[in-house]
């Protein structure tokens, strides 16, 4: 005869497994809290992508950098090196996807917005596409006040980088706004050298350049002993800069140098804006 | 023709039961929308990255649907017993071929139209437009490398189960996307063996870069010469007979045993 099964009714031991797995829950969790602060701690600008992507978000943000300068050359990759160029299937393919070589200008500049977007969102450290953004915003795309917002982005991202105020200044003096300009080539010299090797052309080419644009505001501002001084750093830095040697002289003679300052000024930007533009047409391999 | 046509008809049937078209619809939608709504520096006005990204996205979609529903057709008719009834009746074995072939390319290629209209709607709404002619020429190009793709998976399925012809084809399709077209520069670097086999690659796996028009239609070049497009077509064509050629030789002599059934 088959036993009645005794149903067991849900007791103590069941809810003391119950209580155990809470606490197991609950210990997990307090453990993934934990890990997540230490990550934020280590680096909280990137909590976000940081923690989904980790290092793999530098690649990411390299690679949307790549595709920002394709999309400037009109969706050409100059760094392409080919063994050959003639097989059938290359020249279906260049007639299916020409490689027509141009330089996007003017409001198409906004197309290549998005990457350098999500460039910066993959790693906010890199100074170098805030700088670039910037540029096009505040030259080609003509938004100076978009271009203002990314450098402020960029300065929270990496504060006291002298890079970022000299971009600042830059921006200021396309805007006459003389003021904010001078508090930001003060900055970028207090800020200066930053993270960066003081030995690198780049960077003593950084400071000259903050330095020289102070200079032509003081001589603007009349103040020629602060402009002499500045002009004696950038000698210090770079003694063959005989175009600065001869200024030095014509302020300490008293005299009026042959380019005013605030002409030299205008000249400047567009110089460092022409060679910024020339800089974003360089090709690899090129000179 | 119309018992191909009735096989390709089953395969749809299936389909639209089983869910995995609909699923990478919404998928897209979902991934579009979060691409537009990206805030890029305040900036209005840019589409092109939601172009390439959205076409990217329907190539990496179609491609896994093509993949996946193909390797599968006729393995599961064999481990169900369902394809003994099916070649009792007077279907030879290369129109069953066909019909499976015929069914999912048609499917996939449904499935990427749809596609395409999510992404022109979402183009649209963020205020860019396609060149229609060049749009037409990408589709089609697109649905002859998804004639190419289902005819290989069909090829492999005829002998292997379904994952292992999935795999095989993932990996074989991978390559022809992401290896062949960067042979030429790959080869600038390389010498001796590896340069070789390089060029074995290069020249024995099928070239799905000529069927791709996602840089025209970005970045707004125009349509192409039609002689190109037919010609790449063509290509296309002789492609898939030759694997639906080798995938029929592979079937035509198959036994099947009831171990098979599972």
């Amino acid at each position: 005869m088959e036993q009645p099964v005794e149903r067991e009714i849900p007791g103590i031991r069941s809810w003391l497994v119950l209580a155990l797995a809470w606490e197991m829950a609950f210990s997990v969790s307090c453990l993934l809290t934990s890990t997540a602060g230490d990550i934020q701690s280590r680096d909280n600008r990137d909590s976000v992508t940081g923690v989904f992507l980790g290092e793999s978000r530098l690649a990411l943000s390299g690679h949307f950098y790549e595709l920002a300068e394709t999309y400037f050359h009109g969706g050409w990759e100059h760094s392409k090196q080919e063994a050959f160029q003639d097989s059938i299937f290359q020249e279906a393919a260049s007639e299916i996807s020409p490689r027509h070589h141009i330089h996007v200008e003017g409001a198409e500049v906004r197309e290549i917005m998005p990457w350098l977007r999500l460039a910066t969102i993959m790693n906010p450290s890199d100074v170098r596409i805030y700088l670039d953004s910037a540029f096009w915003l505040g030259y080609e795309a003509g938004r100076p006040d978009l271009a203002e917002q990314v450098l402020l982005e960029a300065q929270v991202n990496n504060p006291y980088n002298y890079q970022v105020q000299l971009e600042r200044g830059r921006l200021f003096l396309k805007e006459k706004r003389i003021a904010d300009a001078k508090q930001a080539f003060d900055a970028g010299l207090a800020f200066w050298p930053g993270k960066e090797k003081t030995d690198t052309f780049d960077t003593k080419d950084g400071k000259a350049r903050l330095l020289l644009y102070r200079a032509l505001l003081y001589e603007a501002d009349q103040k020629r002993p602060e402009a002499i001084s500045c002009l004696k750093e950038i000698m210090d830095l770079f003694p063959e800069r005989t175009a600065v040697g001869e200024r030095i002289r014509t302020l300490e003679e008293g005299k009026e140098p042959s380019l005013l300052a605030s002409r030299a000024l205008g000249d400047m930007l567009k110089n460092d804006a022409d060679t910024k533009n020339e800089d974003q047409c360089k090709h690899r391999g090129e000179q | 023709m119309t018992r191909i046509l009735t096989i390709a008809n089953t395969v749809w049937l299936e389909i639209i039961r089983k869910k995995d078209v609909y699923v990478l619809l919404i998928l897209l939608g979902t991934l579009l929308l979060i691409l537009v709504s990206l805030n890029i520096f305040g900036l209005g006005g840019a589409t092109r990255y939601v172009k390439d990204l959205g076409l990217l996205m329907s190539w990496f979609f179609s491609w896994i649907l093509a993949v996946n529903i193909s390797s599968r057709e006729i393995p599961t008719e064999e481990s169900r017993g369902t394809v003994f009834p099916l070649l009792a009746k007077p279907i030879t074995r290369a129109e069953f071929i066909c019909g499976k072939w015929m069914g999912t390319w048609s499917v996939t290629c449904v499935a990427t139209l749809l596609f395409y209209f999510i992404i022109i709607i979402v183009v649209h709404f963020k205020g860019g437009t396609f060149n229609l002619a060049a749009l037409l020429q990408a589709f089609i190009l697109h649905c002859f490398v998804l004639s190419i793709i289902c005819a290989l998976a069909i090829a492999f399925s005829t002998r292997m189960n379904n994952d292992a012809a999935a795999s095989l084809t993932y990996a074989v399709t991978a390559v022809s996307l992401l290896v062949v077209p960067r042979v030429p520069e790959f080869m600038a670097r390389e010498t001796g063996f590896s340069a070789n086999a390089l060029m074995v690659i290069y020249n024995l796996l099928p070239h799905f870069e000529v069927f791709d028009m996602r840089i025209r239609l970005v970045h707004d070049m125009g349509p192409a010469a039609w002689s190109t497009v037919i010609m790449v077509a063509c290509y296309g064509v002789l492609i898939s007979f030759i694997f639906l050629l080798a995938a029929w030789l592979a079937y035509r002599n198959k036994r099947f045993s009831r171990s098979n059934l599972m």
